[in-house]
């Protein structure tokens, strides 16, 4: 879909057009702290066993393993999948003590977060402030990946996280079983390959 | 009652405050964050936006513009508050320039596109137009934002605009009629000449259900005869390039009532509050009572390519207390038919004229003064007679030809057309201030 409408062309702009005329509707119903032309990116759902997740989430329901790897910083081996209305899910198995190992051990896994994209993160997080939620960890560092987290406090219960950032696109060659075997990690919020002495 | 959003029309006083709050403050974070004119305008000043939480930290904090500051900063950075090669700019839309200080530049983006006609909508609606009606509109696009401004308007509101501003006004009235509109838009001057001359060929147009009036004020009796004539309500829309639209209007009640005596007074404009805020302040800044008369000020509440935060419109307006109209709507209110200047500019045929300019054209030599009237003249047309004075010892064939290079160059540089006469010096009266040198006896100020 987004191959067909890019960033120009009639289909974009119509597609421009027709999230500016959902801004005003959403406004005009009284919406006022709404992320204007997000979009849910995915669901993240922690789980002890990745390969069996691996197995019901791609196999049986039909996803397509589109990026993964680990995630030193967050201590989490992670798979992507996509399916063909555009949805994916990331499934996050831990692989050190944190909060994903303290979520699994308390909760026993399950749906740990959801992830917008927004085209405008400070646009975002104004609304989120006239709205009254509280935004927490925003992380600014990277030009090319800006995100922040609403804090279960204020949605209910659910964890959001919000990301200003390029989509990232399939991987070539990424597979389950390269992701469980330690091959690729994520780095500038991108999976690359290990370059592990040995593979060298 | 007429609804245009059940939504908006059902929130309470206090819903809506704090929808207005929330979104004030979310304004003036996002232009500090993002409009380059505003981080230009806020790095003179100590704003600390992330500290803002309520209307009143607003008001008491965060610094007023003016056009002035707004040409400055296109100066500084030329194209506006975006640049206009930007990618997501879809619009420019200009003022007109008539002060003689500059053009504004208004960049569009998309989003301002699809929301330019949703104010407007209300005030069609509110009067009682229904999707599938047709509106007259009669003023001219001859400026950048007029033309999609009326169009989305009606598209807004589901009307099909009807196209008056070229012909004759005996066309006009032929297409009143033909096209069977429910609506016209015009000023009131060009109001009241298609009555003088619906009158004199005897025409009523049964269908009419509404007159919007637009940009300059009159008067109550004027108004009252009007809506009689016609049998239809007189409405009143305000806005201007700066609010994208109109910021208030009048509802069905009209822009005119009558009182239990019998006599018509001026009814209430009702603040479109959930798209813009406005304020009415006194020259100190501060904000007048209920009652009393201030200029406007404006913050408009969506996001926009160009934002505008507590910009000072130099329009004048008598605010009343929320809700004070007898449709029941919890709204802010103002007096209908007064909104002025708080500059000497006049209004003529719906050109911005400020006597600057005009002193600007009009003052060289041999001219030593002149004074200017803007007057209804007896086919209803708004005229503009402009009396000139050359210097004592002037030869007469030396300046021969001056008064219609004079009034050629008034045409090009402000806009409109004037009649010039020449008179003996010492018949010109004498007045202190410039702003004397301009008269307006039009017909439609009758109070």
């Amino acid at each position: 879909m987004r191959d067909l409408v890019g960033d120009g062309g009639v289909l974009g702009i119509l597609g421009e057009r027709i999230a500016a005329l959902l801004g005003e509707f959403a406004w005009e119903i009284g919406m006022d702290s709404i992320v204007e032309g997000s979009r849910l990116d995915h669901v993240g759902i922690v789980v002890r066993d990745l390969r069996a997740a691996a197995t019901l989430y791609g196999d049986l329901l039909g996803g397509t393993l589109v990026s993964g790897g680990v995630h030193e910083g967050m201590g989490v081996r992670s798979l992507h999948f996509a399916y063909g209305s555009g949805s994916k899910v990331e499934l996050l198995q831990p692989v050190r003590p944190g909060p994903i190992e303290r979520f699994l051990e308390s909760r026993g896994g399950g749906p740990h977060h959801l992830t917008y994209f927004t085209p405008d993160l400070t646009a975002s997080l104004d609304g989120f402030a006239g709205g009254g939620l509280s935004v927490v960890d925003v992380d600014r560092s990277a030009p090319e990946w800006q995100e922040a987290y609403l804090s279960p406090r204020g949605t209910q219960g659910c964890l959001i996280q919000i990301v200003e950032g390029p989509d990232v696109d399939p991987v070539p060659g990424l597979t389950v079983d390269s992701v469980l075997n330690g091959e690729w990690e994520w780095r500038d919020h991108r999976p690359r390959r290990v370059m592990s002495e040995a593979r060298r | 009652m007429a609804v245009a959003n059940p939504v908006v029309e059902g929130m309470d006083e206090a819903e809506l405050l704090g929808f207005v709050s929330r979104a004030a403050v979310a304004a003036v974070r996002r232009a500090a964050a993002t409009s380059p004119l505003y981080r230009w305008f806020y790095a003179r000043s100590d704003l600390r936006p992330e500290r803002l939480s309520t209307l009143d930290d607003v008001r008491r904090h965060v610094p007023m513009v003016t056009k002035r500051d707004l040409l400055d900063y296109q100066e500084t950075l030329p194209g506006g508050g975006a640049t206009p090669a930007d990618s997501y700019v879809r619009q420019l839309h200009l003022t007109s320039g008539t002060s003689g200080a500059g053009r504004e530049i208004y960049p569009r983006d998309a989003r301002d596109l699809a929301g330019l006609g949703i104010p407007g909508a209300y005030e069609y609606l509110w009067a009682g137009l229904v999707p599938g009606d047709r509106l007259m509109l009669t003023i001219p696009y001859s400026q950048t934002m007029a033309g999609p401004y009326f169009q989305e308007t009606c598209a807004a509101a589901g009307l099909v605009p009807i196209n008056g501003f070229s012909g004759s006004t005996a066309e006009r009235l032929h297409d009143l009629e033909r096209f069977a509109c429910a609506g016209i838009s015009a000023t009131p001057s060009y109001v009241h000449r298609l009555t003088l001359e619906a009158r004199e060929a005897g025409l009523r147009l049964p269908e009419l259900k509404a007159i919007f009036l637009s940009g300059e004020p009159y008067g109550a009796a004027w108004a009252h005869e009007t809506a009689a004539f016609w049998g239809a309500t007189v409405c009143e829309g305000w806005g201007a390039t700066q609010t994208l639209g109109v910021a208030m209007c009048t509802c069905e009640r009209g822009a005119v009532t009558v009182d239990g005596d019998g006599g018509p007074r001026h009814g209430v404009l009702h603040g479109l509050d959930h798209r813009c805020w406005i304020e009415v302040l006194h020259p100190d800044g501060s904000p007048v009572a209920p009652g009393e008369a201030g200029e406007i000020v404006v913050t408009g509440l969506r996001p926009s390519a160009q934002p505008v935060i507590r910009f000072r419109m130099a329009d004048r307006v008598r605010l009343l207390e929320p809700g004070s109209c007898d449709c029941g709507r919890r709204t802010s209110c103002y007096a209908a038919g007064t909104i002025g200047r708080v500059d000497d500019m006049l209004k003529i045929r719906g050109m911005n004229v400020w006597p600057d300019a005009m002193d600007a054209v009009l003052l060289r030599s041999p001219v030593v003064d002149y004074r200017g009237r803007v007057h209804t003249d007896e086919r209803g047309r708004e005229a503009v007679d402009v009396t000139i004075a050359f210097e004592p010892g002037t030869p007469p064939e030396s300046v021969a030809g001056l008064p219609a290079r004079l009034a050629a160059d008034v045409r090009r540089a402000v806009g409109v057309s004037v009649d010039i006469t020449v008179v003996e010096p010492e018949r010109m009266p004498v007045e202190q201030f410039k702003s004397r040198r301009w008269t307006d006896e039009r017909a439609v100020r009758d109070d």
